[in-house]
């Protein structure tokens, strides 16, 4: 009795299998009673060594420097299917034979497939925090998220220095500067407040941070977090206060929240 | 045995010498199970007194015939191809007893077509290279509008011979995602069209055709990008 065509699934684990598996017997019983199935694996087969062949193509033309390297343009435009056929046909078959791209690009959609799912700002700068310290030259490629997080978090009263500074050649109201006397110092501003960050030349670990209120403000809660969150009151006099912090150096802040109290 | 290990035991006794007798035996112990199933489908009555023959049969392909540049695994070459050769080589031994399960094309019309014919690859007419030539562009414009999330796990899945589970990993999504993505969105549209054009020019589908024009067609495009560029 014939039994039920098997699935492209089972077809496609069947190949992987080493020959001589006892747990083909199912399938070559199967194999043994059914052309079509026999000519679907065929047909698999050959796809597979069809883009095999793609692929060895594909990195002939990358060695030989006809088939160039991403930019930092094109690897959102493909993730998110904004480039015309074209475009994609080239980029994939560089792809296909370029390793590099090919993981940068899988970073970069695994990066924004986690954005998508994660909720909290915070979180979001991990992830973006992370993806510019392992892949420096793919920055251009997440700045788009990159930017609208900060002013996302901006908005809620949460000034991300560290994905801001790496962001500020292009995020306006972030900037990151070395003063002419050899001083560190930052700037960002969040809806309510403007935050600067200054940690004088040769002092390592001490930091001042200046918040100004836009606003008539007494209070303000405040949290630096550099290896962990530290929340305190400040007082404000003519909307201004100044913290001095010893232990911290400004590189190290990650954020800092602010909140009218 | 997997197909690497098959590649390089086809080296070792391609290269003769005390190594290439042993793995001769290692071949034959591993396609025997194999062989036997092919040989039922065929004749079941004679899968037992052919079985020693058979796996010689597979043998000789795998020795003589079997491309691995092509980059074919041999288990489909097995099925589809030294399949053949047994089914053809039996009907001929048996002769006008004709009692053969599953008779060939015609009615047991033995004398067309040599063993030679039935090696993979084998040319097909201008006809059918049209045929081929036409699938091929039809296929470039299914991959082409593809998502490049399946374009991905079709590169990374065929190309690169990553499993689900590496793949959903580099994607962030659960390796059953994958393994859906790649049939239903992947190769069900490909298969899909291919069968539609056959329907579309009132022809039997024909392997032959397929596999010709699946061999190369990304290439093809590979080079049209490439020269526009």
């Amino acid at each position: 009795m014939r039994t039920e065509h098997k699935t492209i699934e089972e077809l496609l684990l069947y190949l992987e299998n080493p020959i001589g598996v006892e747990d083909d017997e199912t399938i070559e019983n199967h194999l043994a009673e059914c052309d079509e199935c026999v000519s679907d694996l065929s047909f698999l087969d050959s796809l597979r060594a069809g883009l095999q062949s793609y692929s060895r193509y594909s990195g002939e033309l990358v060695k030989a420097g006809v088939s160039t390297h991403l930019t930092n343009i094109e690897i959102p435009g493909y993730i998110n299917d904004a480039c015309n056929d074209d475009e994609k046909g080239r980029i994939v078959s560089h792809l296909a034979g370029c390793s590099s791209c090919l993981e940068d690009v899988f970073t970069v959609k695994s990066l924004i497939t986690q954005l998508e799912r994660e909720s909290s700002l915070i979180e979001k700068s991990y992830l973006i925090s992370k993806f510019i310290i392992g892949h420096p030259t793919r920055i251009g490629s997440v700045e788009k998220e990159g930017k609208s997080l900060v002013r996302e978090a901006a908005r809620v009263g949460i000034a991300m220095f560290d994905i801001g500074r790496s962001l500020s050649f292009s995020f306006e109201g972030a900037e990151a500067s070395k003063t002419d006397h050899g001083e560190e110092y930052r700037k960002m501003e969040t809806a309510d407040f403007t935050i600067e960050i200054v940690q004088p030349a040769g002092k390592e670990s001490n930091v001042t941070i200046g918040v100004l209120a836009k606003g008539n403000l007494a209070n303000a809660k405040i949290t630096i977090c550099a290896e962990e969150e530290r929340t305190e009151i400040v007082s404000l006099e003519n909307r201004r206060a100044i913290i001095n912090k010893k232990d911290i150096q400004a590189e190290a802040i990650r954020y800092i929240k602010i909140e009218k109290v | 045995m997997n197909n690497d290990e098959l590649i390089e035991l086809q080296r070792v006794i391609r290269s003769g010498g005390p190594e290439a007798e042993g793995a001769a035996s290692r071949f034959c112990d591993v396609v025997k199970d194999t062989m036997k199933r092919i040989l039922s489908s065929i004749s079941y009555k004679y899968s037992q007194e052919y079985l020693e023959w058979g796996v010689n049969e597979a043998f000789l392909a795998f020795r003589d015939n079997w491309d691995p540049e092509k980059g074919k695994y041999f288990k489909v070459y097995l099925w589809r191809y030294v399949k053949e050769r047994v089914r053809i080589a039996i009907a001929r031994d048996k002769g006008k007893e004709s009692s053969i399960d599953i008779p060939l094309g015609g009615d047991g019309d033995e004398g067309s077509g040599t063993i030679g014919d039935l090696v993979e690859d084998k040319d097909i007419s201008s006809e059918d290279k049209c045929h081929a030539s036409e699938l091929s562009a039809i296929m470039i414009n299914v991959f082409n509008k593809m998502d490049s999330r399946i374009q991905l796990i079709m590169v990374e899945y065929f190309s690169n011979r990553s499993t689900y589970r590496e793949i959903g990993l580099k994607l962030n999504i659960d390796h059953t995602t994958v393994m859906r993505n790649l049939t239903e969105e992947g190769i069900k549209p490909l298969r899909s069209e291919i069968e539609g054009y056959f329907k579309d020019q009132d022809l039997k589908y024909d392997s032959e055709v397929v596999l010709k024009s699946l061999g190369n067609f990304l290439i093809k495009r590979n080079i049209d990008n490439e020269n526009r560029t």
